[in-house]
């Protein structure tokens, strides 16, 4: 009986061991894979491969003020290994000559701070903003807008920023508040890619 | 009847300065953006008007959708009222579309039913600017790779912010309105709270605005059925 009641004992526990599982299974979703895509779209000819073939990125005349703002913000795209563990192939290089890159940023006075639109991005197809859901996209448009984006403060001008990139590289929006791409008026507490963001990555190239 | 030679050489000169005049207005409307990177300083009017026939809201033109990030979400009525200068449901009876800095605007004209905040009376056209519309191909291409093509000029483009459908001529509507001050039209205009969050349409029986698919739970569309609008949002707190 004994050995019977041992093995009572490890079916219980066993059945314990599932329920913990399960549970620990269930409480998953707020930790794993969050990042969203555009039907799997991307920026044709990829991000760069990291070390070697760059991207290119320009900052127009209008957004010189932010020039600090948005290197920093593809800083924290491309080393993410160091930050996070995680490598991906992003590889940006600034450029001067505007028809080299595929990421232009602008910033101007755009739409009336009641819109409440901090930044907009244009992906964009043989000179058509296309839909991203519909296809993939050859350069793309980011536009800051001065009403909405200069109030906030640097910590989130970082982030709108990084946030409007990862767009740009084929990532949607996310309601989990600790990825960049979680839109600022949902609750977004972070400023850079994180290692979901990188994931979401990894998995378009 | 014979002319003179003087009078043909006035009518002549009437004739090329109407001419003149026309070309001048046909350039203004052409719709070219002001390019990016020259408009750091307001532009006034923007660019152009694009004399579109507001009833066909370019059902067959391809769409563009702009991804927007936002700096606030509006997640109830009541919040929406009390950050509004206006509040008022009303019939669209004008529609039109231009260009700003590069960005493409709606131009409605809303005739007032009823107001619920705000200084409107029934029957008051209020001028309200809504981002997105339609536009050209110019637009898109900027000051890059040369700038716009004359086909690029001739192509018309709708554009969508976050994939929010245009305001049509005919629709009933409730709007929570934000007083323009960054200049896009002369004279007083509005603009929706947080751009389509604050715009309600009624239809079949209920008011309901539109939600983005990757907006997450907590922004609705805060659906009223029509009987209900007008006790529901004078009720609403933020008077």
């Amino acid at each position: 009986m004994n050995v019977g009641g041992i093995g009572v004992s490890h079916k219980r526990a066993a059945m314990l061991a599932a329920i913990a599982a399960v549970v620990l299974a269930l409480g998953l979703p707020a930790t794993a894979s969050a990042y969203t895509t555009y039907n799997g779209h991307v920026l044709n000819g990829g991000v760069g491969n990291y070390g070697s073939n760059p991207r290119y990125y320009y900052v127009t005349a209008s957004a010189g003020y932010q020039e600090t703002v948005v290197n920093n913000a593809v800083y924290t795209w491309i080393h993410t290994t160091s930050r996070l563990g995680i490598t991906t192939p992003i590889y940006w290089a600034r450029t001067y000559t505007q028809s080299q890159s595929v990421m232009d940023i602008y910033h101007n006075i755009y739409y009336d701070p009641d819109t409440g639109i901090i930044a907009s991005t244009e992906q964009i197809l043989n000179n058509v903003v296309i839909n991203p859901l519909a296809t993939n996209w050859n350069w793309a448009k980011i536009k800051l807008n001065t009403p909405c984006f200069d109030p906030l403060s640097a910590y989130n001008e970082e982030g709108s920023c990084a946030h409007e990139m990862g767009h740009v590289m084929g990532l949607g929006h996310t309601s989990v508040t600790s990825r960049v791409m979680c839109q600022l008026e949902s609750g977004r507490t972070v400023n850079a890619c994180q290692a979901d963001d990188a994931n979401g990555i990894n998995y378009l190239y | 009847m014979k002319l003179s030679g003087r009078a043909i050489a006035s009518f002549a000169g009437v004739a090329v300065l109407a001419a003149a005049i026309v070309a001048s207005f046909m350039l203004l409307g052409s719709g070219v953006p002001v390019q990016p990177g020259q408009a750091d300083v307001i532009a006034g009017l923007g660019a152009g008007t694009i004399a579109e026939p507001a009833a066909a809201d370019g059902a067959q033109l391809p769409e563009q959708i702009l991804s927007c990030d936002f700096a606030v979400v509006y997640t109830s009525v009541g919040q929406l009222k009390s950050v509004s200068d206006l509040v008022v449901r009303g019939e669209v009876t004008d529609v039109s579309y231009l260009d700003f800095n590069t960005v493409v605007y709606t131009k409605l004209t809303l005739t007032v039913a009823k107001c619920f905040k705000g200084d409107a009376g029934v029957g008051d056209e209020v001028t309200i600017l809504e981002p997105g519309g339609i536009t050209t191909q110019a637009y898109v291409v900027g000051d890059k790779f040369g700038g716009p093509t004359k086909a690029d000029t001739e192509t018309k483009v709708k554009v969508l912010v976050d994939g929010a459908p245009l305001t049509q001529l005919g629709d009933t509507c409730l709007f929570f309105l934000g007083t323009g001050d960054i200049s896009v039209v002369p004279g007083t205009y509005y603009v929706p709270m947080g751009s389509f969050q604050g715009r309600f349409k009624i239809d079949n029986g209920a008011a309901k605005r539109f939600v983005p698919a990757d907006w997450g739970s907590k922004y609705t569309s805060l659906s009223m059925d029509e009987s209900t609008v007008d006790s529901t949002v004078a009720q609403a707190a933020g008077q």
